[in-house]
């Protein structure tokens, strides 16, 4: 069956549990008082899904706002994204608008994202407003999961998710490597392709 | 608790390298060791510090007292999370850590306060009394320009990832043409190194070499230090298809359940036992001009 690889890259406020997330899915891991990340941690797993293989490489971000500035280094040529934001904290949730308006304006035109609302097993503390999440992913068309780093409830749900959407997107270009046993239908998009090409150097 | 004494005994055992094991814990039974670290005091020679260091401390962390910003408010994020695992790092040093991080933001208020400084202080802190340690972390912003690391825009980062660029290509044209080839960035390698100084790769019993080593030479040091790592991984790096594996490498996930002590091994090999001071040894074998670094680091 076919392997894909990508990369994916998690993003969100410092503290929301950006690298609680990662290591609990990769690791199966947690720890209360996560070390803080100073720029970036990079984590990789091969999830086994219906359609095939996706190798995940995971790029963990450090949350301070003083590292966006490189954060571009970090999503470039990314597949996926996972912008994660704490249920219990308003500003956190308020930062995920503005990383999807980046993801989409900078980042590679097909990049999938996924919204997690982290630390769902403080239900009490919740300031974020279920629905109202809810809403506004789906006007963003984005899928939105509550998640858990510490109880572990939902990540490997998203994660699946992001592999698999990821999957989809990016079906195309596993076959040109030559990897894919669909190889036929690859090779019309193939051809397709290099006609497409072929028109703009007519026109020039 | 208030700041107001000053006369933290240092944790490190720096003043005990040299003497025999049963010695020291006989020695240190009868007289607790209250001299300072003999490292600190070499640093102190080679740093700025004002006469009235303590006094001048003392009144930033007065003003410090009920300050909200921020960065008091990432301090506060970080301040568990920096070595949580180290025992010795409890919650009177926690208090001091955060005191010293913030007079930081607030005598360098362009820097303000930006993760990896965390590491950073709380190593020194391992050395030394806490308001010599915001003074120390001072001279490091400023005098080592640390500062252009951690100024908005992170410029620092952006120089020292072309000088290792330039470094490499001298030093190791293959693994430059190897990183050119995949297109990867340097600066994503060495950022956390830039920004703590290794201080999330090295135990905090071990960071004093290294800080005694920046202190001393400044920013050749690190370079070595850079390249006798990479040197080390000469053989693995040239394997990987992807760059980016390098970081599997050189950033094991291990780091954050074992302690620190699984970097160094991913070094060694076969069965032998790198040590830290082994590679520090191999790094300062390393032909690398001293002027030659600063002349870069003034002119790029």
């Amino acid at each position: 069956m076919a392997t894909m690889e990508c990369k994916i890259v998690t993003l969100g406020e410092g503290r929301v549990g950006k690298t609680s997330l990662a290591l609990k899915y990769v690791k199966n891991e947690f720890h209360k008082d996560e070390i803080s990340t100073v720029n970036a941690n990079y984590l990789t797993k091969l999830v086994q899904i219906p359609q095939g293989s996706v190798q995940l490489n995971i790029w963990d971000t450090a949350g301070q706002e003083r590292f966006r500035a490189i954060a571009s280094n970090y999503y470039r040529q990314a597949k996926g994204a996972l912008i994660v934001y704490d249920i219990t904290d308003r500003k956190s949730f308020d930062k995920v608008v503005s990383w999807i308006k980046e993801l989409k304006s900078q980042a590679e035109k097909n990049i999938v994202i996924v919204v997690a609302g982290n630390k769902c097993d403080m239900e009490k503390e919740r300031q974020i407003n279920r629905p109202e999440a809810l809403e506004f992913c789906r006007k963003m068309q984005i899928r939105h999961f509550d998640t858990s780093a510490k109880s572990g409830n939902g990540v490997e749900e998203m994660f699946m998710e992001l592999a698999s959407q990821i999957f989809e997107a990016n079906k195309g270009e596993l076959g040109q490597s030559g990897r894919n046993s669909r190889r036929g239908k690859i090779t019309v998009e193939k051809t397709k392709h290099r006609e497409n090409s072929g028109k703009k150097g007519g026109c020039c | 608790m208030q700041f107001g004494t000053d006369q933290d005994i240092p944790n490190c055992r720096c003043n005990e390298e040299n003497c025999s094991f049963f010695l020291v814990k006989g020695l240190r039974f009868l007289f607790p060791d209250c001299s300072p670290c003999w490292r600190a005091l070499e640093w102190e020679k080679k740093c700025e510090i004002p006469n009235d260091y303590q006094s001048v401390y003392g009144k930033l962390v007065k003003s410090g007292e009920n300050y909200q910003s921020a960065d008091v408010h990432q301090i506060d994020l970080d301040l568990n999370r920096t070595f949580p695992t180290t025992k010795l790092f409890g919650s009177d040093t926690k208090l001091a850590l955060r005191r010293v991080l913030i007079s930081i933001s607030l005598f360098e208020p362009a820097v303000g306060y930006v993760q990896g400084m965390n590491f950073l202080a709380g190593s020194i802190m391992w050395h030394t009394t806490e308001s010599k340690s915001f003074w120390f972390m001072i001279n490091l912003l400023r005098k080592y320009e640390m500062r252009r690391n951690f100024l908005p825009g992170l410029p620092g980062l952006a120089k020292h990832s072309q000088i290792l660029e330039l470094l490499l290509f001298e030093q190791y044209p293959n693994f430059f043409c190897y990183l050119n080839e995949h297109r990867a960035d340097v600066s994503v390698y060495i950022t956390e190194w830039c920004f703590t100084l290794f201080a999330k790769i090295v135990p905090i019993y071990e960071m004093g070499m290294i800080l005694h080593g920046f202190f001393l030479n400044g920013w050749v040091f690190f370079y070595k230090v850079v390249l006798a790592i990479i040197f080390r991984l000469k053989e693995k790096l040239l394997c990987l298809r992807d760059p980016a594996d390098i970081l599997t490498i050189i950033k094991p996930s291990e780091v954050y359940k074992k302690g620190r002590t699984n970097f160094i091994k991913s070094l060694s090999a076969g069965s032998e036992n790198l040590t830290w001071a082994e590679l520090l040894d191999e790094a300062e074998n390393i032909n690398l001009d001293k002027d030659y670094i600063e002349f870069l680091i003034s002119n790029i």
